[in-house]
């Protein structure tokens, strides 16, 4: 990471609420142009990680940058960040003009420019017919443009987004999703997104930084996240898998699961040889092909117990003689459907199996 | 109204508070009205009646407006009601500034403490009011509290004048009706949104002018609620100046006192007590439609 082109920069970030460790050591650089998302459960610190960038909370320990500079102990309404709070914080008192207005005149814009700035930060999210509304007489979906428009029309060199979808319906999230990536693309800012979905972080952020206990432990993109997740955590909450406890067996090259009855070709570097590792298997991954090839892992005569058809997909659940009941998920269409109690060999390439640390 | 409710209780429960009004409301207000059309009489009860019967037995409407003209006429009540309507003002704004920052520390503070710092803004009213206003008494007069530890610590070389100034009553004043500027105003500044305050300072305000512009339009109708609950019973307030303003202080409920006990016309006093009824009700009952308005209008 370079300091250079990051446009905020944590170093080592520390905050704690009454002894409870909120944000814990977390380093971190937001690149100029990129969307990133700070992934995790609620509690984990992610929230409060934005705050802190956002100057709403003031660090215990540690360095923030913003565009170069240390701002670590600035206040925030020095800092060119701006966020869009999850419940919007619209002032109630205030038309839509005057919301947007409010953050303008701070900067001492005034007269023509004003309205030219707030035309355009309304423009960009579709809201120009409604600057005379009340905040109260929006819809959720319109309060949150308005809450965008009024971070926006600062022009902030990253805007923060603490739960942006939280108060939206299934069928407006999916929308704004799309909106939110396009708008950061024609800004050409950084787009700081907090969420506890993956389906957000995995479909918006270019990068994303699964959180918890007030750590990262995780950073990278969706896919290597979710192709190569490092710990168990990560793995389940992106997307299905299938995770067994083993260990590493004597050859030093494979896994031992007893639950499977087998060990486990990989590809891999392993840990010393008869130290505990937990692997990981997407469903996708692994087939009922009755003919594996020589480097596959299978196992025979497993059976269907279930099959949960999911209208592109469908997912199976095998148990195979071990004990272990394994998920398995199909492409409908190409495939013939297989009917429960059939029998059946699961197989999958070594290249699949993940081994996680924790 | 929930469509569960019976007929019959939904009747009994809002025709109650309606009989309570009529009986201790409207029916004494009426009385009022009657007794101010009236004229001075000695006997029981001291005023004439509205109806008699003249010489050839037929009803004779004998009210009168005298009392008003009297009472518009003599520049002693509209003096007294100017000075009360003066003094109530005065006594609202000092409350105003002192019950603001304390109802605003107190929704800020940490949960826990609210309800303590709440209880002990109320704890005074556990006492009797005439007691807490005796107790400035002793206070503010010449050989008190303050006047003693002033003369002990060489501050002044002989006691102040205290008691029986406007200054006394303004301290009564702010006293007694502290809680009613306060609890409304906590009211208001508890529900208050912190990540407003937030959202402004993100957006580039001060912390100072976050609360200008944010934290005091947003309490604005706390503010209102506070000053006309202050306002309203000081005008007409008789205790506070009659103890602590002495003689120089001239308000108009000690003028409605006077005519009633003193003077015993009690046709007078009930146009006084008319009059500043009407003085308070109809910029309030204004103000009140014209603020409905607007939020009729804004939703």
């Amino acid at each position: 990471m370079s300091l250079s082109s990051a446009v905020i920069d944590l170093i080592d970030v520390r905050k704690a609420f009454g002894g409870v460790k909120a944000v814990d050591g977390v380093s971190l650089g937001v690149q100029g142009n990129e969307f990133l998302a700070l992934l995790g459960a609620s509690g984990c610190g992610k929230t409060t990680l934005l705050r802190l960038i956002a100057g709403l909370e003031r660090a215990d320990a540690g360095q923030i940058l913003i565009a170069g500079q240390d701002m670590t102990s600035s206040p925030p309404h020095v800092r060119p960040v701006n966020l869009m709070f999850q419940s919007y914080a619209l002032f109630p008192h205030m038309s839509v003009r005057d919301n947007v207005a409010f953050g303008l005149k701070q900067d001492g814009l005034h007269g023509a420019e004003l309205s030219a700035r707030i035309g355009e930060a309304l423009a960009l999210v579709e809201m120009e017919g409604l600057g005379a509304r009340r905040p109260e007489q929006l819809s959720g979906g319109q309060q949150q443009r308005v809450a965008l428009a009024r971070c926006i029309a600062k022009r902030p060199r990253a805007l923060l987004l603490d739960e942006p979808m939280a108060a939206l319906d299934r069928a407006l999230r999916e929308r704004t999703r799309l909106e939110l990536i396009n708008l950061r693309r024609r800004l050409g800012i950084s787009f700081v997104v907090v969420t506890h979905d993956q389906e957000d972080a995995m479909t918006m952020a270019d990068r994303v930084a699964v959180m918890d206990k007030g750590k990262i432990i995780q950073l990278g993109t969706p896919r290597e996240l979710y192709d190569k997740p490092g710990s168990r955590l990560v793995a389940a909450f992106f997307g299905e898998s299938n995770i067994w406890d083993g260990r590493v067996a004597p050859d030093g090259r494979r896994v031992e699961c007893p639950v499977l009855g087998m060990a486990l070709k990989t590809n891999v570097a392993l840990p010393h040889v008869a130290e505990a590792v937990t692997v990981s298997v997407r469903p996708e991954r692994i087939s009922l092909d009755p003919t594996p090839l020589p480097d596959d892992n299978a196992l025979a005569d497993a059976t269907i117990e279930d099959v949960v058809y999911l209208g592109t997909v469908s997912t199976y659940l095998v148990r195979v003689p071990h004990g272990a009941l394994i998920r398995v998920t199909r492409q409908n269409g190409s495939q013939p459907p297989l009917a429960r109690g059939s029998r059946v060999s699961v197989t999958w390439p070594a290249d699949a199996v993940v081994v996680l640390t924790s | 109204m929930s469509a569960t409710t019976s007929p019959a209780i939904h009747r009994v429960t809002t025709g109650l508070p309606f009989l309570w009004l009529i009986v201790f409301a409207a029916l004494p207000l009426v009385l009022i009205v009657k007794i101010s059309l009236a004229q001075m009489h000695l006997g029981v009860p001291p005023y004439t009646p509205l109806l008699g019967l003249d010489d050839a037995g037929e009803n004779l409407w004998r009210g009168t407006l005298a009392n008003y003209r009297l009472v518009a006429g003599d520049s002693l009540y509209l003096d007294a009601y100017l000075n009360s309507l003066r003094i109530a003002a005065i006594s609202t704004a000092l409350a105003l500034m002192i019950g603001f920052p304390m109802a605003y520390a107190i929704a800020r503070a940490p949960l826990g403490w609210r309800t303590p710092l709440l209880f002990l803004v109320l704890l005074p009213f556990w006492t009797s009011f005439l007691i807490r206003v005796y107790a400035w008494i002793g206070l503010l007069r010449p050989t008190g509290l303050i006047n003693s530890t002033l003369l002990w610590l060489g501050l002044v070389t002989e006691p102040l004048k205290l008691l029986n100034t406007e200054f006394a009553v303004f301290i009564g004043m702010v006293f007694c009706y502290l809680p009613y500027m306060l609890l409304p105003l906590y009211a208001r500044l508890e529900k208050l949104d912190a990540s407003l305050i937030e959202a402004a300072m993100d957006l580039g305000a001060t912390p100072t002018l976050a609360f200008w512009r944010i934290t005091v339009p947003l309490a604005v109708p706390g503010v209102i609620a506070g000053c006309l609950l202050v306002f309203v019973p000081a005008v007409g307030e008789f205790v506070i100046p009659e103890l602590l303003g002495g003689a120089d202080v001239l308000m108009i409920g000690k003028v409605l006192w006077n005519e009633f006990f003193t003077n015993r016309d009690w046709p007078v006093s009930a146009a006084v007590a008319m009059l500043v009824l009407l003085a308070l009700v109809v910029p309030i009952a204004t103000a009140q439609v014209l603020m409905a308005r607007k939020a009729g209008e804004a939703s």
